[in-house]
């Protein structure tokens, strides 16, 4: 990957030239997107401006043999939290535009027209073609019509009905390997802003090109093959993720009464066991689905799966916890089938299902519908979000919008953006990482990511009390250095407990990009993203009194175990005290 | 009543789901979780220590299972580690145990004592799966709400893997036995499952 397409849609018709990496040499992923937004957006920018950019940057590895390397990230400034967004996705495409050999596409400017585009990237160059007969598709329709222009070895980057309304929430999809518009960089309004650019979609075709080279051959081989027996062999990695999904969490969130619960009022839903991973995976093999896929390939762990409905026939790729709970418990709703329809739409639409399920649940608390209304939410997705009516303009735009617009008070949000499926109370480090990681609220931001074998902090003892603020930090310095390599993060236990699964992950590296990283060098580097990042945000605006919680979560005691957020505003202004 | 059934061994997994909803068992005095797990549910020593990674007594996460002891009226949850952030801070012992130090289970010989009782036991994933057959064959209680609500979302998937039915010692007709029985009077039923 030597190579950045560079697209502007400024100007009488937009254009695009092909450059060297020259200062972003060296990074992939996460580290390149925000090194880019921090280099070269106005921090003050409007986040749909034509100073504002997207940048789409395969990992570091993507493209290559590495197993489990295709993850993909998405950057921006943020329409939903006016900081800065890295937005991190499955599916087909990060391996595919690494075969091609573009360490990023960088999307500026702003079309004079009202035209939308689509962009179809092949090993023979570039086109832009502007097609108004895309105006509005679902994502699931627009595939089709793609596969049927361009056939179906291709992987797709598209936008749904919100991205063109520029609604907050919208996502942009990313195909799976059976050409489905399934695996979403969700999170922070990414799809409003490809939408601002007047991008329907990127169209992708690798064919004529190989997997990239390591620089040493021999070291790589041996690393993925140990990497490999590694996430094979580890209880989580190897059976519970293929088993059962990320949803396996739903029963253990509610053992622990951390699942929020009717928009967080209490940490228990009475329905958890009909809409866990494991009845869903039940489901989905009595019905003829999936219960084990890998959302592109070369994934090794395979979490997701194929959920069909009650006739057998395809609904939807298996649902993440996250969505699950979102659209689920967080509603009221434990109605497996709707929820998964709800999934459908959301993707269809193009919108971050987590954001939605919160906006939707704030909705409720609102009473505009009863907890638990599953047909009220599915119409309040289908006929009002994606008519792109005044109400549903108001719930597309989030959590926060709409708690605002209602008049509600329990609205859980940090920096705009709505919390996921753990609530704050219950488990408070990871509080502390939604509080102030530069994202917004956020799980993944600081993912259990193995940093004490990292060297990230040094070893910290697992029951010491005081421990959450340190371990919040460790997490996210190396959650921000996996997420540039292309990795899942879902690789995070294997490495956490198994040293030689960790060492075999850096070795991967060093034997691809032929150099010597240590551990210290990986934590070096997520620093670096972090502080881009930090920065960026401090440049537009972003003070200490953003790096916080909602005030309700430090009075309201949240049942069954009656806590109330107990960090102080001290400690979390010590997360970035490095 | 006594319920005994006779299933196949491949509808193991079906019947472990129940063991998702929770089903109630007699404890014996005070037996710290260890002992449960070890004396009572006859659980080999490596696979408590090795595959449960995750314990919850009355929603709080358990670090040691040494020291939290059992009552009337509580409720156990075993589970395999899990994935995510989440599945690495409940996990006993583990690394990020502190980000979740205000719900953890704290060391607590101060049980109301009792000769004997019942507590509620609920297994998840691969636990589930991989102990449905000692558990179900040492014999469970279920309350009548609990099971309806399971047949409501397994009954046609649990049928074909039974292969015989006893009440009470007499052999019954295993179609719609479940819906039928359900309509009688009861609060909870003791079962029984053998798997061959
Ligand atoms: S583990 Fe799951 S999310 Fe990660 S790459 Fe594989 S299928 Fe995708």
């Amino acid at each position: 990957m030597d190579k950045i397409l560079r697209i502007n849609m400024s100007g009488e018709v937009p254009g695009f030239k092909i450059e060297d990496l020259g200062d972003y040499e060296g990074l992939g992923g996460r580290a390149l997107t925000s090194a880019v937004i921090y280099k070269e957006v106005p921090p003050l920018s409007h986040p749909l401006s034509a100073d504002n950019k997207l940048v789409i940057a395969p990992g570091l590895m993507s493209g290559s043999a590495a197993v489990i390397s295709g993850r993909l990230s998405v950057g921006c400034k943020s329409p939903l939290t006016g900081g800065i967004k890295e937005a991190n996705a499955g599916g087909q495409p990060s391996q595919m535009l690494g075969k091609l050999g573009y360490a990023a596409i960088i999307i500026e400017g702003k079309p004079k027209s009202n035209d939308l585009y689509k962009l179809f990237i092949n090993k023979d160059g570039v086109q832009m073609t502007a097609d108004k007969s895309l105006a509005m598709l679902g994502n699931y329709d627009l595939i089709d019509k793609m596969k049927e222009a361009y056939g179906d070895k291709i992987g797709c980057m598209s936008i749904g009905p919100a991205g063109e309304m520029k609604m907050s929430a919208a996502s942009i999809a990313c195909t799976d390997t059976e050409v489905r518009p399934t695996r979403h960089a969700g999170r922070g309004g990414v799809g409003a802003v490809m939408g601002s650019k007047g991008i329907k979609v990127i169209v992708i075709d690798d064919s004529g090109t190989s997997i990239r080279a390591p620089k040493d051959k021999e070291r790589f081989k041996n690393a993925n093959k140990i990497f490999a027996e590694g996430l094979k062999k580890h209880p989580v990695t190897g059976e519970g993720l293929p088993a059962f999904g990320t949803n396996v969490l739903t029963n253990i969130l509610n053992e622990a009464g951390g699942y929020p619960t009717n928009n967080f009022a209490f940490g228990q839903f009475k329905g958890a066991s009909k809409i866990s991973g494991e009845t869903m995976a039940e489901t989905e093999i009595a019905r003829g689905g999936l219960a084990t896929h890998g959302c592109h390939k070369g994934c090794v762990i395979k979490c997701s799966g194929i959920y069909n409905d009650k006739d057998g026939n395809y609904l939807t790729k298996q649902p993440e916890y996250e969505t699950v709970w979102a659209h689920g418990g967080n509603c009221g709703i434990d109605d497996m089938d709707v929820i998964a329809m709800l999934d459908r739409i959301d993707d269809d639409l193009g919108l971050d299902t987590i954001e939605m399920g919160a906006s939707i649940g704030v909705a409720m608390e609102a009473g505009l519908l009863q907890f638990g209304d599953a047909n009220g939410a599915i119409r309040l997705l289908k006929e009002e979000v994606g008519k792109g009516t005044p109400l549903g303009r108001i719930l597309g735009n989030g959590a926060a919008v709409t708690g605002k617009v209602f008049g509600v008070e329990r609205v859980p949000v940090v920096k705009g953006q709505a919390m996921p499926a753990y609530d704050p109370r219950a488990v408070q480090g990871v509080a502390v990482t939604y509080a102030t990681s530069p994202m917004g609220a956020d799980h993944t931001a600081g993912y259990a990511v193995g940093s004490n074998i990292m060297g990230v902090g040094g070893k910290t003892d697992p029951l010491k009390p005081d421990g959450q603020v340190e371990l919040s930090r460790n997490l996210q310095i190396a959650t921000a250095a996996l997420d540039s390599t292309g990795l899942c993060l879902f690789i995070a236990f294997a490495i956490l407990d198994q040293p030689e699964t960790f060492n075999a992950m850096v070795e991967l590296l060093n034997g691809f990009l032929g150099k010597d990283f240590t551990a210290d060098d990986v934590a070096e580097l997520g620093k670096s993203v972090l502080k881009n990042e930090r920065d960026f945000n401090a440049k537009a605006g972003f003070t200490s009194k953003h790096d916080r919680l909602p005030e309700y979560f430090k009075n309201e005691a949240f049942p069954p175990h009656n806590v109330t957020f107990a960090v102080t505003d001290e400690e979390l202004d010590q997360v970035f005290n490095w | 009543m006594k319920i005994h059934i006779i299933a196949a061994e491949s509808g193991i997994s079906f019947f472990s789901s129940l063991l998702n909803y929770g089903v109630t068992v007699k404890i014996y005095g005070n037996p710290s979780v260890k002992d449960f797990l070890l004396k009572d549910l006859k659980i080999k020593e490596d696979y408590i220590s090795d595959r449960i990674q995750t314990l919850f007594l009355n929603s709080k996460p358990i670090d040691n299972i040494n020291n939290a002891f059992l009552e009337n009226g509580a409720a156990l949850a075993l589970s395999a580690a899990m994935p995510g952030t989440a599945g690495a801070l409940f996990r006993k012992q583990g690394r990020y145990a502190a980000m979740r130090k205000q719900i953890t289970y704290t060391d607590n010989i101060d049980v109301k004592k009792n000769k004997k009782g019942e507590i509620i036991l609920k297994l998840f994933n691969m636990p589930a799966r991989e102990l449905a057959d000692i558990i179900f064959e040492s014999g469970v209680s279920i309350e009548k709400e609990t099971l309806s609500l399971f047949l409501k979302n397994y009954n046609k998937g649990l049928e074909p893997y039974i292969r015989s039915i006893y009440l009470d010692c007499k052999k019954k007709d295993k179609k719609n036995f479940f819906n039928k029985y359900l309509k009688s009077g009861f609060q909870a039923i003791n079962l029984k499952a053998t798997f061959s």
